[in-house]
């Protein structure tokens, strides 16, 4: 009994006590404060437990062998920990209990995986570890292969009561407002495989791969494609290709001239990029432009500082020329400084590139999307893009396609 | 200075036409570049990009949020919509 951390107090409320050296907790989860050690202790004293259980909670900790027999005071040694940081209090919802059945969402997919929605406050009490994600873009395409319907949707949101009137919103509304939940820790999701017959070991594996949340989540396909085939190979730049540790900006920023002046035509540079395994769709206008003056960048694209209000909604068509030569192409400009480098190109166009084929994927599968959404895809966080968003996964593959290019040379 | 400006204008707007700058994109600059005080720039624009600029103004309010996706500073940005707004207004 005592190995269980959850403890009872008054008016049928549940607490986790949770050892910070035992790691992070859910961002959106708040520990209860106590001003001090006396506050605290009686917050302990009340908790449905027996005096056997504080001796056994520190029971590996030195700081009680200043003690010895009765004068052993193991509720107040747990209470200057409270109070210290030490240990956290957290209130949580048990699985089982009556006002959380309620707001436990489950949902089937077509494969029979059984995903399960439910407020983060009840992940710190269940023994199942929630789902994991490393981005914003890997919580959209596991809902986008959950697939639910409308209703279903409306159904999830309005359990875990994500947004008032969730049957007033919109598709996208729905799925925003759950991703977010997601996102920001508030929801916690758990993805059960079906029950199935024992299968062959390499079957078995390969379900594993496929499961929800495990399936590869897409990058600008060619660049993924580079990606993976580098991580084939044990060299030691290829440890720094990490989605789930994006970078903010690049780690590599001095990029080296070309060798003997060589400086690139446009179609070069293009060719180039290709040949490197980057993928540049046909609509997409790749320009250099001379007299460049952005001291940030030395490319970009859809360069729009004050149109759209939080939830206008956007369109790819949004991001093309409508004249000229190029009419009905998404221009990208790049410096033309950067020609004389190779490695400056196709660090820019990598990067450029997997932000906007994702995007093309996300307009693709859902036709428009809320400038808000794709701020918090593609913008520094600093003005309001997310950690491990595009943006930042674009700095890693960059990086990474750089340090490749130098392991060959 | 004006003349730095003019001429900042007149590629961007080259570009435009070449189809390497989006409409949303070029009344963007050109608001950037009226909101620095220059504002003879006005008499360069076209009349397409006078109405784009008067459009967008005309649908923003000093409470609204906006979201940028552009290179300029968020506040300086906001600061210049105001400025270009105010001085439109006063032109008629």
């Amino acid at each position: 009994m005592h190995g269980r951390q959850i403890l009872q107090g008054h008016f049928g409320r549940h607490y986790k006590l949770h050892f910070i050296k035992n790691g992070p907790v859910p961002r959106s989860l708040t520990p209860l404060r106590f001003v001090d050690s006396h506050s605290a202790r009686r917050f302990l004293a009340q908790l449905h437990t027996p005096q056997s259980y504080w001796q056994w909670l520190t029971r590996d900790y030195h700081d009680v062998a200043n003690f010895s027999g009765h004068q052993r005071d193991y509720l107040q040694v747990v209470s200057n920990w409270v109070l210290q940081g030490r240990l956290r209090i957290y209130e949580v919802e048990l699985p089982d209990s009556h006002a959380l059945s309620r707001s436990v969402a489950s949902l089937q997919d077509r494969q029979g995986y059984q995903f399960q929605f439910a407020p983060m406050k009840q992940a710190l009490a269940s023994l199942a570890q929630p789902q994991r994600f490393n981005s914003i873009q890997q919580v959209y395409q596991t809902l986008y292969d959950l697939a639910p319907n409308l209703e279903q949707l409306q159904s999830v949101v309005a359990d875990l009561q994500l947004i008032p009137a969730p049957e007033q919103q919109t598709y996208s509304q729905l799925m925003d407002a759950l991703a977010e939940g997601l996102t920001e820790e508030r929801v916690a999701l758990y993805i059960n495989a079906p029950f199935k017959r024992p299968e062959p070991a390499g079957a078995a594996a390969e379900t594993a791969a496929n499961m929800p949340g495990n399936r590869k989540v897409e990058l600008a396909p060619a660049v993924a494609r580079q990606a993976d085939e580098g991580t084939n190979k044990n060299t030691s730049e290829n440890k720094n290709f990490s989605i789930s540790a994006a970078a903010q900006s690049p780690r590599i920023k001095d990029y080296e001239v070309n060798p003997n002046g060589l400086v690139r035509s446009r179609d070069e540079a293009i060719a180039l990029a290709r040949s490197h395994g980057i993928e540049i769709p046909d609509d997409i206008n790749i320009q250099f432009v001379g007299n460049w003056k952005r001291k940030d960048t030395d490319a970009e694209y859809f360069d729009v500082g004050a149109k759209y209000k939080p939830d206008d909604w956007i369109e790819w068509d949004d991001f093309m020329a409508h004249r000229g030569e190029y009419s009905g192409t998404v221009p990208v400009r790049i410096n033309q400084d950067i020609l004389n480098s190779d490695e400056a190109l196709l660090a820019n166009i990598a990067h450029e590139m997997h932000e906007l084929n994702s995007l093309k994927k996300m307009f693709d599968e859902r036709g428009a999307l809320q400038a808000k959404e794709i701020a918090r895809l593609v913008n520094t966080r600093d003005r309001g893009g997310m950690a491990g968003n595009l943006h930042e996964q674009a700095w890693d593959i960059s990086d990474a396609l750089i340090l490749k290019l130098r392991g060959r040379n | 200075m004006s003349q730095d400006f003019i001429e900042e204008f007149n590629e961007i707007y080259k570009l435009y036409n070449q189809g390497i700058y989006t409409d949303a994109e070029v009344i963007s600059r050109s608001i950037e570049l009226l909101g620095t005080g220059n504002t003879e720039l006005w008499t360069v624009f076209p009349a397409e990009v006078k109405n784009g600029i008067r459009k967008q103004l005309d649908s923003f309010s000093e409470e609204d949020e906006l979201v940028y996706f552009g290179h300029e500073n968020v506040d300086a940005m906001k600061k210049k919509l105001l400025l270009v707004k105010a001085w439109l207004a006063e032109q008629n």
